[in-house]
């Protein structure tokens, strides 16, 4: 009996990626007389994956998946999928999946499952296995080659939630490098619900190639002048406003991490009291300058509050990619299941995973609307700080996209919730669909609508 | 975010960080560079009531439109403060719930 392993998704180049450099696919054989377990044996590479033969004899065979990539002198192993199967008696039966090894590449034990008997990252017909990847891990060569980062370094000091962060590549394409960030709190759940934040071509995305040398490109670590790297982007969404307690606490650590950076200022991660919910001011020319883009998100409380996983594209200017393609649920949840199978971060029994809630600022409303109109069935909610292209180009942008005036109603038909942020009464034609809120939820809400005004009323706000 | 915007304009004095930065005997938490910049500031706002500007004539003065990326009217809660706001702060915790989580929890 033959069997084959092959890609399961034509818009992944999966066995020629510039990731995925090194393939050993090999199965183990066991027959019902002998009870022992003959030496792993490659299977051969074809064109389009890799045949094995399987003896008449055979009950039970592993099948072992290994992919890796070369940097230099130093290997990463990205891909290990090991799975078991029954092979029934009858030539013309097919595979039966018996259980897999759920753990990290580099565990050489890991966690068998049972439940559900098939690795999520397969798909068996008859003696055919699909391999069904979308995204890889590549935590350890990213981090090997922008771990050093001020903003990295920084972030991790200021982290005020128990949270993972692993860094994941797209293999069909743009956006190449995805953060995601694991709340502990979610960790150890069954239900798991992504959101996707999809930032602006002009603040948080970076410009790199869909290559190994786009990963290697410096503006993911380093930060110059206006253009935030990608770690900035990501220290600045996460890291929580700091309270005066945590102000003081962590005041002397890192005031010594800033003390071992080098560079100009302004590309720096900035002192600490920046990282606070109180607005700083520059002095320039004579001016008091607000710093407005110095006050963090502080996302990592919201998702650990709410059991969210984050997922933060490093956007390659506003190319939407993959983002903006059908399938982007099925695609979402395969980077969820391959971080599933391929560690322990997410360690429940088995996982159910919601449809992703998407979410915009200014600009990327092109992208976000786009995507939620392809993949209208599949979104989970919609977070709009205040978006463009909602109902009317402004000039210069990109003419084949959608208007959210397209896809809200749409969604709101189908009960999903929309969420919209920001200056809408004064600008309801730029930020809500045709003008109206009808069934949208505003924020700020209509009880602290003032909040955004000037002056404050007395009682603060 | 909301609270805070105007607080170091205003109410410098009170800010138990600005304490940290400028009072602090401790050499671990001395950043000269941070030093002269907020020395700095302290000075152009004492400038300011030295010219007799009242609190809200500083802050009126300071929130000018030029700041406002897309130039228009509301500039003491511009397009990137939204980002980063709240509407529900914390007295006890001294947090505030940004919108993004006011969001996903309406979301559920």
């Amino acid at each position: 009996m033959q069997i084959r392993v092959s890609n399961a998704n034509r818009a992944v180049p999966l066995f020629k990626h510039f990731l995925l450099t090194r393939w050993h696919v090999t199965i183990e054989q066991r027959t019902a007389a002998s009870g022992g377990t003959a030496p792993a044996e490659p299977m051969t590479q074809t064109n389009d994956g890799f045949t094995g033969m399987v003896d008449d004899s055979t009950r039970w065979l592993r099948l072992a998946v290994r992919a890796s990539c070369v940097v230099g002198s130093a290997t990463y192993e990205l891909i290990h999928i090991k799975q078991d199967f029954n092979v029934p008696p009858r030539a013309d039966t097919t595979l039966e999946p018996l259980g897999w090894k759920k753990g990290a590449p580099s565990d050489p034990i890991g966690l068998y499952k049972g439940i559900p008997n098939l690795h999520p990252l397969l798909a068996l017909n008859g003696n055919n296995v699909t391999l069904d990847i979308h995204f890889v891990d590549v935590t350890d060569l990213y981090l090997d080659l922008h771990g050093r980062s001020p903003w990295f370094l920084a972030m991790n000091v200021l982290r005020g939630t128990d949270r993972t962060i692993r860094i994941m590549a797209s293999l069909g394409g743009h956006p190449l490098i995805w953060y995601v960030t694991v709340p502990a709190s979610c960790a150890g759940i069954p239900k798991v619900k992504p959101a996707v934040l999809v930032m602006p071509a002009d603040y948080g995305a970076i410009f790199y190639d869909n290559s190994l040398p786009g990963i290697r490109t410096s503006t993911h670590g380093k930060s110059a002048g206006s253009l935030q790297s990608g770690l900035e982007t990501l220290c600045w969404t996460l890291t929580e406003p700091l309270t005066d307690e945590r102000y003081n606490a962590l005041l002397p650590r890192y005031v010594a991490l800033r003390k071992t950076f080098s560079g100009p200022a302004d590309d720096l991660p900035q002192p600490l009291h920046h990282f606070r919910g109180v607005l700083t001011y520059q002095p320039s020319s004579g001016k008091l300058v607000p710093q407005y883009w110095d006050v963090p998100m502080g996302v990592e409380r919201a998702i650990h509050d709410e059991k969210y996983i984050l997922m933060l594209p490093v956007m390659n200017g506003g190319e939407g990619g993959v983002l903006i393609q059908p399938g982007l649920r099925k695609r979402i949840s395969n980077a969820i299941n391959f971080l599933y199978s391929h560690g322990t971060t997410l360690h429940y029994e088995s996982i159910d995973i919601g449809k992703p809630v998407l979410s915009t600022f200014s600009q990327s409303g092109d992208n976000v609307f786009t995507s939620a109109d392809r993949n209208r069935d599949d979104i989970g909610g919609l977070v709009l700080f205040e978006p463009q292209y909602m109902n009317e180009h402004l000039p210069g942008e990109d003419r084949n996209l959608t208007f959210g005036k397209a896809v809200v109603p749409e969604l709101l038909r189908r009960s999903v919730k929309v969420v919209v942020v920001g200056r809408y009464r004064e600008r309801p034609r730029k930020y809500l669909p045709d003008g109206q809120a009808d069934g949208i939820l505003t924020l700020p809400d209509a009880a602290n609508y003032h909040l955004l005004a000037y002056p404050l009323p007395t009682s603060g706000g | 975010m909301v609270k805070y915007r105007y607080s170091r304009l205003v109410d410098g004095p009170h800010d138990t960080a600005l304490d940290q930065i400028l009072g602090s005997g401790d050499p671990a938490t001395v950043d000269q560079a941070t030093v002269n910049r907020e020395l700095k500031v302290d000075e152009m706002i004492a400038g300011f009531r030295r010219a007799g500007l009242s609190d809200d004539a500083i802050i009126r003065r300071v929130f000018s439109a030029e700041y406002e990326p897309d130039n228009r009217p509301g500039a003491y809660y511009p397009h990137n403060l939204i980002l980063v706001g709240g509407q529900t702060f914390d007295s006890t915790s001294k947090r505030y719930r940004g919108f993004f989580h006011t969001a996903l929890a309406a979301i559920g």
